[in-house]
């Protein structure tokens, strides 16, 4: 007790201290109001007095649209008549805040309270709409209070009392509403989400104030019919150049077997709402993997249509307008939506929604590559997407000045990624033309030799002078201890006795009429290693190829010998998930039924190589010295050849050599797995690429059936173990490790090479988190395109932000906050 | 982790003289003082009959902390009974009658007797408080603190009246609390550490579990294991088994070099590795277990570290090396393998698939929050159309309390102008929450019958999901009084 007491004063001081540091890492700071948890916008158009402040009335959104209202001129401040307004939703405080985009500035309600204060409408508002023509009433839909309410544009807008006539209309819902849409198809109409009762609300909105006598809710249909299938292949709209004078091709996307719908729920659960053309409604299922469709009638009402089947649920869509079907043609046509996958970490795929198309409603094969054929490669999650169509459908011809990666005209998809960016799907980019000049003859704007411009996948961000992806600083070779680095025959200076790289061929697309090149050989003057030569596809990276090296991850800390059957000593290896991490044992390897073109054919088994010392009781006997690590942490004995593998299990041979280990670890122990007699492929990102599953009995087999090798399609060959002597290929690098001369190819074989893939063209994102000292977090909540100003403006919940972009060129023009 | 400033330092000093000049003097008896953890007894018939209260003494201004039962069926009944109004519920309440406060006038917060049951001292900055099962009829359950300011692990009895004992001669009683003796704190001073362990200091957060949970099945089990995650990186493990004439956690393991400022640490319920956030690094650090033979025999047990799981590849943290995560829980739901992450950078509730996480968090849903967040209290809630579990959050810096439908993402409501808003406890059977005010001093009670009524869309109950404050247990005390 009295030791205790004596320390405490002392350790008072230290801990009163990391108290007051942690709470100054978190300090207390009092902030005027402004933006709180910011979730949904409307545009909407305001009259203005050029040279004179405030507004003198509400107008429809096509005057603002107007080039001669000065609304998409910066410089035109001072005489600009007309004014671009939004309002946001403030979802912690019930409000809804009105912003001035023509001078960035938020418009304060009450002028006599400190700070920014805003009009206040129900509790948790979730989504906010209004006649872009005839402004003078929104409608807010609130979850909480599970009503639509309509105000007066100019109570939160600050006209002058008379100018506006205040309303109190609302509807009662039979459930909290999550979105709010508007259409007019001839009778201005409201549409709001209802996801706990399954059901879209209409109510009609005649005279500006919303009708509540006119509230019908539908029901929506759970029923998933048969999915349409889509093309074996696809062939988008691109524009491709290799260099000047030539035209350059690249593969196909091609559909992979369609895998069985996902549902997360048995009833529908509507999330997300779009109007299409003022006569179509689509609403997006967060539980049932279909996007309902109706059609809406002049009254507003709705007449259910065939549902898209989607094969997942999504959480987010947007649909672009008809564009043409291919590069430099002017008859065919297309139509697309995209949606948001909400049953992974936020995946977008393309929907064919062209009308009378024979594939309408096909979920489209769209990507190149490793990765799902049906998914658009982004560079992270998806949160929220929307069409941006600047300068579509008319604005004159593409020159050299105004095209490249950074301004964007035609049509294109925004998507707020869960990073802090927002990525751009090309759609149709009509500066295409312009880029690497017409028919790439070489004369289109400087350092654009190389384009690689494709429907459905991610803009890059720079032009290329030349040809991208190739390896930086060649392929390096550590050989007994001894690194070098290996010339253009894929040799060191040691020759013969060092192993070296074969001469492989490039894979090649020979399935359409003219080969398509698939990887292309960036190292050697004959081809010693390829890479996959498609920038949507390549990933920058370095691999490395150690012999017998060890399988990431596949490990355990709490093994213990758990029984003996008649296959041999079965160690516990408590949730090691080790077929996850593709290990495979001597008996697995035919177990999985493999064809002499499988990669894995003819493999040995992984090894289990002990990690840890034995225990203080049994260290120091000579008979376990073996096992223990010396300085250089290298093991004598404790390496032991997997029989068998399963997630949390794996045999060894009850031999003499793991009983003497045994004796020498009466408790748990340590491991690690090694690939065994072979190399194993890693890559800095990819990690270790293999086709392994759990069987039905919890064996660890390759997934012959479910994941068949070809060799002509890299993105078939998953698999991280390499053999010398003989070709390796995986989605994106291929090459072949020769054995030295006459040197056995013995366990303990000291060799690794090492290749880093780079020129790997970036794709491109608006940083949202950017700011001039460096960067903030975020959340993009929404991300959101205006026609009048034709700009896109980005919604952060966490910065509570409001970021406005222009996009020819791309660049941050205001941060509202 | 930030240096302190010369102000700092001198507020230390200023501490360290009232703490000097206070005399040594023991908090005022029934008297909350910068409450920082609270836990429901278990239930009992469907309904939790206690609430214990840990109180930091974070200003020093005392000798010790202190830990309080609560009688909730009294709290419950006394706080309805004053029908406070809600623009009064700030200053409307009730207090035990032990406490010998004299500040209630121009209140309206009345005594009460009752409602305090026992109350005993501990060290001060208690950084959580844990609820496990006990060793006997006589003390069926059995309290675990953190305690900051000595580093070790107190651990308080609880009879079946809730009365709290952490002393050989008896029981604490309210009005008369008295200090936990040394043979209900375990810190680095163990005599049967074999391994010459030596308890790493700031315990910022506590997991307690059966023993059953990590032991090999052939081995005897009975007894509890405690994890402490410590903010310098480390984690230690406690056994506290019925052996031989021990009553108290034996230290088996330490594991360092874990992330920098961890700041909480909870348990997979299916693999059982420890899930360690951080305040600082962009990752969540996981520590598992090896029970290795008989729980007599501790020595042989181990922690391993078993890997991280990144949260910058996820979200938008801001950086690439820095990030801040806090409190996150499981869904106790069989068969739902999600997680449940309070990020600071960014401000939100992190929804993760626990299964699918590899390397890098698998982050499925991002829900805002307010400002610095700080815990989180997951509820089963049962409604017309199955159980529903709603997240609650307390935001310290906002001052405001955060309720989200887990399943859908959605924001039922929020509760704004709490004060300082710290931990909290659903009691789902009564409809009730309690926040711990750390800045206040106080304990908020809000109703959440509307809250729960939200789940019905049907219900014609309420027109307001957000929990509705009913009064206070103490009477609010604004910092600048203390002086």
């Amino acid at each position: 007790m009295s030791v205790r007491r004596s320390s405490r004063v002392a350790l008072r001081l230290a801990i009163a201290s990391g108290l007051l540091v942690g709470c100054g890492q978190d300090p207390v700071r009092v902030q005027p109001p402004t933006f709180d948890r910011p979730s949904a916008a409307v545009f909407l158009c305001a009259r203005r007095q050029a040279g004179t402040d405030g507004y003198t009335g509400l107008a429809p959104l096509s005057e603002c649209a107007d080039p001669a209202s000065g609304v998409r001129d910066t410089d035109a401040l001072s005489t600009d008549t007309h004014a671009l307004l939004a309002l946001v939703t403030q979802t912690a405080r019930g409000e809804v805040a009105a912003v001035d985009l023509r001078v960035d500035r938020v418009l304060d309600a009450d002028p006599f309270v400190p700070g920014y204060t805003f009009f206040r409408v129900d509790e948790t508002p979730t989504g906010v709409a209004l006649d872009p023509e005839l402004p003078d009433y929104f409608h807010v839909a609130s979850f909480s209070s599970q009503r639509i309410r309509s105000y007066a544009t100019g109570e939160v807008v600050g006209f002058d009392d008379g100018e506006f006539t205040p309303t109190d209309a609302n509807v009662q819902l039979s459930d909290g509403p999550v979105d709010l849409v508007f259409a007019n198809p001839g009778t201005p109409t409201l549409y709001a989400a209802l996801p706990r009762t399954s059901r879209v609300a209409v109510v009609n909105a005649p005279t500006g104030p919303l009708d509540a006598s006119t509230l019908v809710e539908v029901d929506l249909d759970p029923t998933v019919p048969e999915a349409v299938l889509p093309p074996d292949e696809t062939q988008p709209w691109e524009k491709l150049c290799r260099g000047a004078a030539e035209l350059g091709r690249a593969r196909n996307p091609r559909a992979t077997a369609t895998p069985e719908p996902i549902s997360l729920g048995e009833e529908a659960q509507p999330t997300r709402l779009r109007v299409v053309d003022d006569r179509e409604l689509l609403v997006a299922d967060a539980a049932r993997p279909i996007i309902h469709r109706f059609s809406i009638g002049t009254d507003g009402s709705l007449t259910a249509l065939a549902p898209l089947v989607t094969g997942v649920p999504v959480r987010d869509l947007a649909v672009t307008p008809v564009v043409p079907a291919a590069f430099g043609d002017a008859t065919g046509t297309a139509r697309y939506l995209y949606a948001i996958d909400a049953t992974d970490e936020g995946s977008v795929l393309v929907v064919d929604y062209l009308e009378g198309s024979p594939t309408f409603g096909a979920v489209l094969p769209v990507h190149v590559g490793d990765g799902r054929a049906d998914r658009v490669r982004l560079s992270g999650p998806a949160r929220s997407l929307e069409v941006v169509t600047p300068g579509f459908p008319e604005s004159g011809e593409c020159t050299n000045d105004d095209s490249g990666p950074g301004s964007l005209r035609g049509v294109f998809v925004a998507v707020g990624l869960s990073t802090g960016f927002v990525a751009m799907i090309d759609v149709l980019d009509l500066d295409a033309p312009c880029r690497g000049g017409q028919g790439c003859n070489g004369m289109g704007p400087e350092n654009d030799a190389f384009v690689f411009v494709r429907r459905h996948v991610a803009r890059t961000a720079t032009r290329m002078p030349t040809a991208p992806i190739a390896l930086s600083g060649g392929v390096s070779l550590f050989f007994e201890g001894a690194p070098a680095r290996l010339d253009e025959n894929g040799r060191t200076p040691a020759g013969d006795s060092a192993p070296s790289l074969g001469v492989v061929t490039c894979v090649t697309d020979a399935t359409g009429a003219e080969p398509v090149p698939i990887m292309t050989s960036v190292f050697g003057a004959m081809p010693r290693v390829c890479v996959v030569g498609e920038p949507w596809a390549a990933r920058a990276e370095t691999w490395t190829a150690t012999f017998e090296g060890t399988i990431p991850n596949a490990a355990s800390f709490r093994a213990r010998v758990d029984r003996r059957d008649a296959g041999g000593v079965v160690i516990a290896a408590p949730t090691s998930a080790l077929c996850r991490r593709g290990v495979l044992g001597v008996e697995d390897v035919p177990r999985s039924g493999l064809a002499e073109t499988d990669p894995e054919f003819g493999y040995a088994g992984d090894f289990l190589v002990v990690t840890s010392d034995p225990p203080s009781s049994t260290a120091s006997r000579p008979d376990c010295a073996p096992f223990v690590a010396a300085e250089s942490g290298e093991r004598t004995a404790g390496r032991f050849r997997i029989l068998a593998a399963s997630d949390e299990e794996v045999v060894v041979a009850d031999d003499d050599a793991f009983r003497a280990f045994e004796s020498c670890y009466p408790s748990l122990f340590s491991f690690e797995v090694e690939v065994g007699g072979a190399v194993a492929v890693v890559g800095s990102r990819s990690g270790f690429s293999h086709r392994v599953i759990a069987d039905a009995e919890g064996r660890c087999v390759v997934d012959v059936a479910g994941q068949p090798a070809d060799p002509t399609d890299p993105t078939t060959m998953r698999n991280g173990r390499a053999f010398l002597g003989r070709e390796y290929l995986n989605p994106f690098v291929q090459f072949r490790v020769d054995a030295p001369n006459g040197l056995p190819i013995v366990s303990g074989l000291d060799l690794e090479v090492e290749m880093t893939v780079a020129s790997v063209p970036a794709p491109l994102t608006i940083d949202v988190g950017s700011r001039g000292s460096g960067r903030v977090a975020t959340i993009i909540q929404d991300v959101a395109y205006s026609s009048a100003d034709e700009r896109l403006y980005v919604l952060d919940s966490n910065g509570n932000g409001f970021s406005k972009y222009d996009l020819r060129p791309i660049q941050r023009l205001a941060l509202i906050d | 982790m930030r240096k302190p400033s010369v102000h700092r330092a001198l507020g230390l000093l200023a501490l360290a003289l009232v703490a000097c000049e206070g005399g040594g003097a023991s908090p005022p008896p029934g008297r909350l003082h910068f409450p920082t953890a609270i836990a429901l007894s278990p239930e009992e018939d469907g309904q939790s009959r206690f609430l214990f209260v840990a109180s930091s003494n974070w200003d020093l201004r005392y000798l010790s902390g202190s830990l309080a039962t609560y009688d909730l069926d009294v709290l419950n009944a006394q706080l309805d009974a004053r029908a406070c109004e809600r623009e009064d519920r700030e200053s409307c309440g009730i207090v035990p009658a032990e406490d010998p406060r004299d500040d209630l006038q121009g209140t309206d917060i009345v005594p009460v007797s009752g409602l305090l049951v026992s109350e005993v001292y501990t060290g001060a900055y208690a950084a959580g408080l844990a609820v496990a099962p006990g060793r006997s009829a006589e003390a069926p359950w059995r309290l675990y603190l953190p305690v900051r300011s000595d580093a070790d692990l107190t651990h308080v009895d609880v009879d079946p009246n809730g009365r709290l004992r952490c002393r050989d001669d008896g029981f604490g009683v309210p009005g008369d609390p008295r200090e936990c003796q040394d043979a209900f704190r375990t810190g680095d001073d163990e005599t049967a550490n074999l391994r010459g362990l030596s308890l790493p200091p700031d315990p910022v957060g506590i997991h307690v579990g059966p023993l059953a949970d990590v032991a090999t099945s052939s081995m005897p089990s009975d007894g509890n294991y405690v994890m402490l995650a410590h903010r310098g990186g480390a984690v230690s493990l406690f056994f506290d088994a019925p052996v031989g004439e021990s009553t108290r956690p034996r230290l088996v393991h330490v594991l360092e070099g874990l992330a920098e400022e961890l700041s909480d640490v909870t348990v997979d319920p299916v693999t059982k590795l420890a899930w360690l956030p951080s305040a600082f690094e962009p990752r969540i650090a996981r520590a598992g277990v090896a029970f290795d033979g008989e729980a007599a025999a501790p020595e042989r047990s181990f922690l391993f570290d078993g890997g991280s799981l990144f949260v910058s590849g996820a979200v938008d943290t801001g950086s690439a090396t820095r990030g801040d995560t806090r409190t996150l829980r499981f869904d106790p739901r069989p068969g739902v393998r999600r997680a449940y992450v309070l990020s600071r950078a960014p401000r939100a509730l992190l929804t993760v698939d626990v299964d699918e996480s590899l390397g890098v968090l698998e982050v499925v849903d991002v829900v805002p929050i307010g400002s610095g967040p700080s815990k989180l209290q997951l509820a089963q809630v049962p409604t017309d159309s199955g159980t529903r579990v709603l997240a609650f959050v307390t935001c310290f810096n906002s001052a405001d309390l955060y309720v989200i439908d887990v399943d859908t993402g959605l924001l039922l409501g929020v509760v704004r102008a709490i004060g300082g808003p710290y931990d909290l406890a659903v009691d789902v059977s009564r409809r009730r929450l309690y926040v711990a005010d750390f800045r206040q001093s106080v304990l908020r009670v809000f109703d959440l019958t509307g809250t729960f009524g939200c789940l019905n869309p049907a219900s014609s109950e309420t027109t307001e999901c957000a929990p509705s404050p009913l009064g206070v247990v103490g009477r609010p005390v604004a910092v600048q009084e203390l002086r």
